[in-house]
């Protein structure tokens, strides 16, 4: 039921003493303006929390249980995060207050702009993106912008067929064409369509290293020498750095701009969808592209920086998810130089540990150690008639999660792989019982396998029909009564 | 762990060998205790001034009161710690709400799809112009001046790469986008969108109608938007005006200002363009059973499927904010929300009573109806008014930069001046008297 099916004509959850008269208000509005009352739910306030408490409840997330949504990192989420980003000090800041007023906040911004600096090898970050992919299309339109001032024949990028489907879209939505590179059979990018592809109209490649399938490119330091030689750049999304703190940094590595998602490898909550933030930073020879404004620091004072006249221009009304951002900054300062490292290597030993022990029964797509995460596949499955789909809902029988499953699609791993990022937040005991449940629906998919055709069966609701939504578009309440 | 698989770490990483590694570790502190940690962080916020009881700047960020059960409702971990629903059974949680969240800006802004959140308005009115050129396919759009500048700027670092130009309509006298240079804009050349703020910039309502209607007959979508998501609560949008689109802010509903994020961005259109705008969306369906459950759909728009052919790139969205305001919107009930819009425009009423009756302040745009930002002209100059109201726990007006409104005979500075419920009686009578 919603809420408004909920709804009771008179009943109201709000309270405040209003001072004015509601029909004089109402009277300064010109009559072309004014709307009639709209609807929306009346109910009492205990009503209310049932209602939302009961929706949290039958949802999954990592304070739940264990998450291995392969690609989404989704590490356990400090709740002395939640507590200081909502501290009102931070949160009643209006963002256009004389700086003056904001020095703490600045600060703050400032001093994770210097970690971040630090960790990825970069020269400069702008922290105004709002998630992974806002960040990709800055990083994009910062090279964009700068191919138009220094070679303006570049028009095109080059996206391994490994890629996030937000790669493509987000190189696409500024300004480029977009050229597929095909990944070799060690999982990395082919360094001969590589060189045959990288000529003089080619603007930069995107790259995701480790990349989807959890392998590091050893041959990244020879693709980075291959590209920048012909004129290019090298585009680093940093989906997967949560394997490499520490241990290796994109901006040694050669590459020119970098996005991070900070809901991934920075422990800020995924929300159900976001809010997440993006930095992205750059070298020093792209940092006059970067958005407007920049946090600086002068004579000890922090300020807002506009005056950036090859900027590309604002992303966003303001300054970036500062509420993420702070999470993100309370975490790393707490982690610390060692912590972050132990977190990264950590990950990467959990990734191996699941890896080796699936195995015999779901067979690895690439027979050498991964980094952070690792692709499986279930192929052999379809003989039983169940598919990788059968498995992952069974999987929520068992209290999980499943990984990302059909993904990445790329030949010859197209059909029936999972990718499996355990992250380095669990414990080897929720490791292996996450184990056992994957071999026990492995022998049940060959003795039982209407079980998993069926399944999920302890989940609030059974498989929902997809097809039947797309067909029977109902997305709003305004919807259903127009059917009703 | 690894010694069980029979595994060493060096070899798992023996692939970077070979690569530029980190020597020696990151040159980054050490790591702090909670308990450290809240030290720290005090230090830090207390370089902060205080916080207000309420803002007189608005602009695109609003201060609002928040009642308790929002916070607590929306930060249950339940949402909080999930992803985003690609699994419904685990998550009918996150999609009924967000489920309900499109109902209610359906019904508030008049329209008849809602997505489930964008990154804020000014990305959102952004969304909309390329929305609008994949539709009308014409290389120009047209946008009011009075349109906020921060959304501005981003709608045009979006359309730049795509050679789409944007050209300004200007403001007349009565702060209201000129009817007449719009018709005039509009037979120069095809346009694939007109793009309109009500209240706009200077806190003016827009003759929406009137707007749309030139828009239409010369075949472009009209697009409007909203940077105080307060307003919808008495103000006409969407189908009652003839919108294709409208996007706006919806950071008044529930959201506190956090320095400018994160903050919602809205974006409703009609059924005809289900296929052609971006972001995610939560459609009804049934599960194995006959129940009613709820999925995302229209999937086939979006980037994970269409790649370098998805609507936009658009993958997380602000879906925890989004059943913010959802929480938001129910608590306050439909005659809640319309008092709380009457307030807030009563209030700016009030406000404005009591400053021009000090001789320092006048309105700049005469005539012109406001909701609940105004812009008033002052003798005042900004650090004096700034020093003035020093001991109000106020935020002051946003100053803005000279030439962007008409000057006024005397009175060189011009401030955007918004109001809000927050601002009670003896709160606005302590700023009158600071000003007086």
């Amino acid at each position: 039921m919603t809420l408004y099916d909920k709804s009771v004509a008179g009943r109201c959850a709000f309270s405040f003493s209003f001072e004015e008269d509601e029909a004089r208000a109402e009277s300064c509005i010109p009559d072309y303006a004014r709307a009639g009352v709209k609807s929306l739910p009346e109910v009492s306030e205990l009503d209310l929390v049932r209602h939302f408490t009961n929706l949290a409840t039958v949802n999954y997330g990592v304070d739940t249980g264990f998450y291995p949504l392969g690609s989404c990192t989704m590490k356990y989420n400090p709740k002395i995060n939640e507590r200081l980003a909502a501290d009102p000090r931070l949160t009643m800041r209006h963002p256009l207050d004389d700086v003056s007023e904001n020095q703490g906040v600045l600060q703050m911004e400032y001093e994770l702009k210097e970690s971040l600096e630090e960790i990825t090898g970069m020269d400069d970050f702008t922290l105004q993106p709002a998630c992974g992919a806002h960040g990709e299309l800055t990083g994009m339109l910062i090279i964009h912008a700068y191919m138009r001032d220094h070679d303006p024949r570049r028009t095109r990028v080059l996206i391994p067929d490994s890629a996030h489907g937000t790669n493509p879209a987000s190189a696409s939505m500024a300004g480029f064409q977009v050229v597929t590179v095909p990944s070799d059979e060690r999982g990395g990018v082919d360094m001969e369509a590589l060189d045959h592809l990288m000529d003089d109209t080619v603007a930069a490649i995107m790259l995701t290293n480790p990349n989807t399938v959890g392998l590091f490119d050893e041959n990244i330091t020879r693709i980075s020498e291959l590209v920048h030689a012909r004129g290019g750049l090298l585009y680093y999304d940093g989906a997967n750095l949560n394997a490499l703190m520490g241990l290796i940094r994109p901006g040694d590595l050669g590459f020119d701009v970098v996005h991070l998602n900070l809901h991934k490898t920075f422990s800020t909550p995924h929300g159900g969808g976001g809010p997440g933030a993006a930095p992205v930073g750059v070298k020093q020879f792209l940092a006059e592209y970067l958005p407007v404004p920049i946090v600086v620091q002068r004579d000890g004072q922090y300020a807002l920086d506009s005056d950036r006249p090859r900027s590309i221009g604002r992303m966003s009304a303001f300054y970036g998810n500062t509420g993420v951002l702070a999470r993100a900054f309370v975490y790393i300062r707490m982690m610390g130089r060692d912590g972050l490292a132990a977190a990264s290597r950590a990950a990467v030993i959990n990734a191996n540990y699941v890896k080796k022990l699936l195995a015999p029964y779901y067979p690895p797509a690439y027979d050498r150690p991964v980094m952070h995460e690792t692709v499986l596949s279930a192929k052999g499955y379809d003989k039983y008639g169940v598919s990788l789909l059968d498995i992952a809902k069974r999987l929520m029988d068992y209290g999980y999660h499943p990984p990302t499953i059909y993904f990445p699609h790329f030949p010859p791993h197209a059909e029936e792989v999972m990718m499996i990022e355990p992250t380095e937040s669990e414990s080897r005991e929720t490791l292996d019982a996450f184990c056992d449940a994957l071999i026990r629906i492995s022998k049940e998919a060959q003795e039982q396998p209407d079980l998993l055709l069926s399944a999920p069966h302890n989940t609030v609701v059974t498989r929902v029909n997809e097809t039947y939504a797309a067909r029977h578009l109902v997305t709003s309440q305004r919807d259903k009564k127009g059917i009703g | 762990m690894l010694d069980r698989v029979g595994l060493k770490f060096e070899d798992i990483i023996s692939c970077v060998q070979g690569n530029a590694c980190v020597e020696g570790g990151l040159r980054l502190p050490d790591g702090l205790t909670e308990e450290e940690m809240v030290q720290e962080w005090d230090l830090i916020m207390s370089r902060n001034s205080t916080p207000k009881k309420a803002s007189l700047m608005g602009g695109g960020a609003y201060m609002h009161f928040v009642p308790a059960v929002v916070p607590h409702l929306a930060g249950q971990p339940g949402f909080v710690t999930a992803y985003t629903p690609y699994q419904p059974e685990l998550s009918q949680g996150t999609l009924q709400s967000l489920f309900e969240y499109q109902s209610f800006i359906v019904e508030l802004t008049d329209m008849e799809l809602s997505n489930c959140s964008m990154y804020d308005g000014a990305s959102s009115a952004a969304e909309a112009m390329l929305m609008a050129h994949r539709i009308k396919h014409a290389p120009r759009i047209l946008a009011a001046d009075n349109v906020n500048p921060a959304y501005l700027a981003t709608v045009r670092t979006y359309s730049e790469p795509h050679g789409i130009a944007i050209e300004t309509v200007p403001t007349d006298e009565s702060g209201q986008v000129s009817r007449a240079e719009l018709e005039r804009l509009l037979s120069a050349a095809p346009c694939s969108a007109v793009l309109v703020q009500s209240p706009n910039y200077f806190g003016i309502i827009e003759d929406l109608t009137a707007l749309g209607n030139l828009a239409h007959a010369h075949d472009a979508l009209f697009v409007e938007c909203f940077t105080e998501a307060m307003a919808l609560g008495l103000l006409k949008y969407g189908l009652g005006t003839g919108a294709d689109i409208v996007v706006g802010d919806a950071q008044s509903l529930g959201l506190p200002m956090s320095f400018g994020g994160p903050h919602l961005g809205v974006f409703a259109t009609l059924r005809k363009f289900n296929r052609e705008f971006p972001g995610r969306i939560v459609g009804e369906s049934v599960d194995t059973e006959g129940r009613q459950a709820y999925v995302m759909t229209l999937r086939a728009r979006e980037q994970d499927i269409r790649r370098e052919k998805a609507t936009s790139n658009i993958c997380s969205n602000h879906a925890l904010n989004a059943i913010t305001a959802a929480v938001y919107l129910a608590s306050v009930g439909q005659d809640g929300f319309r008092s709380l819009a009457c307030e807030s425009a009563a209030k700016l009423q009030k406000l404005v009573r009591g400053l021009e009756a000090t001789g320092r302040f006048s309105p700049v745009f005469k005539g012109g109806a406001v909701f609940n930002e105004m812009v008033l002209a002052s003798s005042l100059a900004p650090d004096e008014l700034r020093a003035r109201l020093a001991a109000v726990p106020v935020i002051p007006p946003l100053v803005l930069p000279s030439g962007m409104v008409p000057g006024v005979a005397g009175m060189p500075h011009s401030y955007l001046v918004c109001a809000s419920e927050l601002l009670k009686d003896a709160l606005l009578e302590q700023v009158i008297a600071a000003l007086s």
